[in-house]
């Protein structure tokens, strides 16, 4: 499932049992097993867990550094953002992702 | 009054080549020079193996790496397989050779890996083929590699405890200062916490000198039941962890696995960290030693880089750590840096690491780690009584 890139907003696998979300889809429930998992698009607002700038970012031809942030959304889940300089741990930020499964990029502001 | 033993395993022989750039050499020379050593320090034969278990080379990737190892080096084991978990392998090997024998499916097992990594491919490949341990979709599109995966837990472990750049430093300055002492370490010039803070950045807060060196290099060890001899070092605690694969998935305490680990291989070994003489811990990056000494209990919270600045982890301190250098220093060719670890606590409770000896410690403590703090093994090892 793929929605256009300004869509606001994290695409997740969610339980239906135990009401566990994940970013990745496996048909199934990583913490349950059950099966009963449908998509979800839900708020992207999180918090920067921590933040790094490589020196030597692969995937790219370009050569300089790449900020990198990990960024934990409202209810314990962990995204792996591009960011811009400047960004601290613990500054409140908005992701989103275009789909289930697909990287997820940074969208908002700092808080 | 009659008890119960779990039997006592051995490491009675090993061997550990020089890590740095050796010009030409391949993965199972490199084994079977290590191995060598270890066969000749335990004082046994290749007919006398009966069991082999190989770490993967990511200069050899293969499907059957022992099989082709005992090929090489004329072994008949009846048991053999390779194992990968990352950094953890060289120690979950050891604990796996331990177990074929305690369940008498094995008498005399041969650990060992060995990787050309620094002569035998470029930085960019060996960066490239350790990403794997990074996400293929919700991770490496950003263009992250290892080095920034650990940058991410050192800015973390930064902002937790308050601790800054120079306590991380501090590590560095002490792994050097240890290798320096060790004729086969990768790197041995001297540095001090200016000297890392001037370094190249590689993933803030890291830079180039709070990152373990890409080495060539090998180790080996044997590991023997029955009767144990004159030097033989016992196995007498083990344990594992695993937590996760990718640093997004992580708990939020990231080094939980360790804590899991050291505290089961403690147990089983019946010992309190106050008797453990000597510690080796996995060292891959500076923040990857501090987290790691204070999740296995051996530092307090945001006090490693305070403490090791103190003298508490040097060769007379209360705790001496990775004499040899770590991986910081005496170097990384991929499993071996792990198998390093246990091969220089195996010296140091033999009495036999010269200079570098620590004051006849009777129990070392061992942990290492594979991908992110994912994976885990612990070990105690302990001096005959």
């Amino acid at each position: 499932m793929s929605l256009a890139a300004s869509t606001q907003g994290v695409f997740v696998e969610r339980c239906a049992q135990c009401g566990r979300d994940d970013l990745l889809p496996r048909g199934f429930c990583a913490r349950c097993g059950s099966k009963q998992v449908a998509v979800h698009l839900r708020s992207g607002r999180g918090i920067v867990w921590s933040v790094t700038t490589l020196h030597r970012p692969a995937r790219t031809s370009a050569s300089e550094p790449a900020t990198i942030a990990l960024v934990a959304l409202a209810e314990g889940l962990r995204v792996m953002v591009r960011a811009t300089d400047g960004l601290s741990i613990g500054a409140e930020v908005e992701v989103a992702s275009s789909g289930l499964g697909e990287p997820p990029r940074l969208v908002g502001a700092p808080g | 009054m009659t008890t119960v033993t779990t039997p006592t395993v051995c490491i009675s022989g090993v061997g550990l080549t020089r890590f740095g750039r050796i010009e030409g050499s391949m993965p199972l020379a490199l084994m079977a020079e290590a191995a060598d050593l270890a066969l000749a320090d335990a004082g046994k034969t290749r007919a006398e193996i009966d069991g082999l278990i190989v770490g993967y080379a990511t200069t050899m990737p293969h499907l059957m790496l022992a099989s082709a190892f005992a090929e090489y080096y004329g072994l008949f084991p009846a048991h053999a397989h390779a194992a990968h978990a990352g950094g953890a392998t060289g120690l979950l090997m050891l604990g796996l050779a331990r177990h074929l024998i305690a369940a008498g499916a094995a008498n005399e097992v041969l650990v060992v890996a060995g990787e050309n990594r620094l002569s035998g491919q470029s930085t960019d490949a060996t960066t490239s083929t350790l990403s794997q341990v990074g996400h293929p979709t919700l991770e490496l599109p950003t263009g992250a590699t290892v080095p920034a995966f650990y940058g991410l837990v050192a800015a973390r472990y930064l902002h937790e405890t308050g601790c800054d750049e120079r306590d991380l430093a501090e590590l560095a300055v002490l792994m050097r200062k240890h290798a320096s002492l060790h004729p086969g370490a990768h790197l041995r010039e001297l540095i001090d916490v200016d000297a890392v803070l001037r370094s190249r950045p590689i993933a803030t807060p890291l830079k180039l000198l709070d990152c373990c060196p890409i080495s060539d290099g090998a180790a080996a060890f044997l590991i023997s039941g029955g009767q144990a001899a004159a030097r033989s070092i016992a196995i007498t605690g083990w344990g594992e962890a695993n937590t996760h694969q990718h640093l997004s998935f992580a708990p939020e305490d990231v080094a939980t696995g360790a804590r899991l680990s050291s505290a089961q291989a403690l147990k089983r070994a019946g010992r309190g960290r106050s008797e453990i003489g000597y510690l080796g811990i996995y060292d891959s990056f500076t923040a990857t030693l501090a987290l790691l000494l204070e999740a296995t209990g051996f530092a307090e919270r945001g006090c490693s880089g305070r403490d090791a600045a103190a003298g508490r982890f040097g060769r007379a301190g209360e705790h001496p750590l990775n004499l040899h250098g770590g991986l910081l220093s005496y170097g990384h060719c991929g499993v071996a840096g792990g198998m390093a670890l246990a091969a220089e606590a195996v010296t140091q409770l033999r009495g036999e690491a010269d200079m570098r000896q620590a004051n006849m410690p009777r129990a070392a403590f061992i942990h290492a780690d594979g991908g992110v703090l994912s994976a885990h093994a612990s070990l105690v090892l302990e001096a005959p009584q």
